[in-house]
């Protein structure tokens, strides 16, 4: 049984999911390479958001996106060390 | 204008009875950044209840978000919130109406306090709005004691590789904080060069606590093409009355009755003297 790295399948899947929905995004802070994470940024520039070496300002600059893109928005925030903190809508949502 | 800076005055002796009452609050950057939140949500922004849902309203996060009690005063006057509900229930225990910006009340974009994290969170929604196609403006107020934290810097190196052009962020430039001046705790009298070297246009306002000069900071900023702005605005800590000017004890300081009768005096006097002229 051949076996795929779980950050290839990863970017397999949020390519799938961000080319059927142009408000899903991807940060990162220099790890496009060791998050396997490349090829998204390649076919999808415009949804793919580089930082740099700044985790901090990776998590802020995320929570600021979601509270301002507008439909079922999904958001993906890669650090190089803790790879897939996954943030979503909730993180900025309105509750009022 | 002169009736915006009448109202600045009345807006600070709306902040006096909601610390008065809820016996907390951080009066002396309530009163420094009066002037600049006016401004804002009664002449630059296209922020009020009507359009709180419009997608392309302006976005403000109070990046200094320990001067609520300011903030509360606004979105009072411009009626996303009850004044007297506020001053009632200000930090009462189980109050919706806590010390710090919670996005959860109406006519809050953002939850902040947390300082060094206002600028960066405008970097994504200023983002957005490009990546969106959307013309709305985001405005952030920071302290000049916040920017200590590495975490502005990051968003300011963003903002300027971004060319978020329609980011503009405000230095509430009062020179103090709760330790004392900004300059004994960590020196900040450069900050011009340093934003300019992070690639922003910097508008220096001589007179932060003034209509007049941050109006015309504000319009050039809008003119700006390609780099996001940063308005440093000298203002006065305490502004409004010399009980409490330029005073670092009057960061956090409760005002006893008399400080409350003298205080409210001077701000009447103020805002007499505005409507005069």
């Amino acid at each position: 049984m051949s076996k795929i790295a779980n950050k290839q399948v990863i970017c397999d899947v949020l390519l799938d999911a961000a080319k059927e929905d142009k408000e899903v995004m991807v940060l990162c802070s220099d790890s496009r390479g060791s998050a396997s994470l490349s090829p998204f940024a390649d076919e999808l520039p415009e949804q793919f958001v580089e930082v740099g070496i700044a985790e901090q300002n990776l998590v802020s600059i995320a929570t600021g996106l979601s509270r301002c893109l507008r439909n079922g928005f999904r958001l993906w925030a890669f650090l190089e060390t803790v790879m897939g903190l996954y943030l979503d809508r909730t993180a900025g949502k309105r509750e009022n | 204008m002169e009736n915006l800076k009448a109202l600045a005055y009345k807006l600070r002796e709306d902040v006096v009875d909601i610390i008065a009452e809820g016996k907390a609050g951080h009066i002396g950057g309530d009163m420094s950044v009066m002037e600049i939140l006016t401004e804002l949500y009664f002449e630059q922004m296209n922020i009020g209840p009507g359009n709180w849902e419009d997608p392309d309203r302006d976005r403000f996060v109070l990046s200094k978000g320990h001067s609520m009690e300011a903030y509360y005063a606004v979105l009072a006057e411009k009626g996303f919130l009850d004044k007297e509900d506020v001053i009632a229930n200000f930090s009462k225990f189980g109050s919706k109406y806590i010390g710090h910006p919670n996005n959860k009340l109406p006519g809050i974009e953002m939850n902040s306090g947390s300082l060094g994290h206002g600028l960066p969170t405008s970097v994504g929604m200023a983002l957005a709005g490009k990546k969106n196609g959307q013309n709305y403006r985001v405005y952030t107020v920071m302290g000049d004691g916040e920017l200590a934290e590495g975490s502005v810097w990051e968003g300011a190196m963003a903002a300027s590789h971004y060319k978020l052009d329609n980011l503009c962020a405000v230095v509430d430039r009062n020179r103090l904080q709760i330790s004392g001046r900004t300059e004994d705790v960590m020196a900040q009298d450069d900050l011009q060069e340093r934003f300019c070297a992070f690639g922003w246009h910097v508008i220096n306002v001589k007179d932060g606590n003034d209509i007049a000069q941050l109006r015309e900071a504000f319009e050039e900023a809008k003119r700006i093409k390609e780099k996001p702005t940063l308005l440093i605005a000298n203002t006065v800590k305490g502004k409004g009355s010399p009980v409490m000017e330029d005073k670092a004890g009057w960061h956090h300081k409760v005002p006893n009755a008399e400080e409350v009768q003298k205080i409210k005096l001077d701000l009447e006097k103020g805002r007499e003297a505005a409507l005069c002229e």
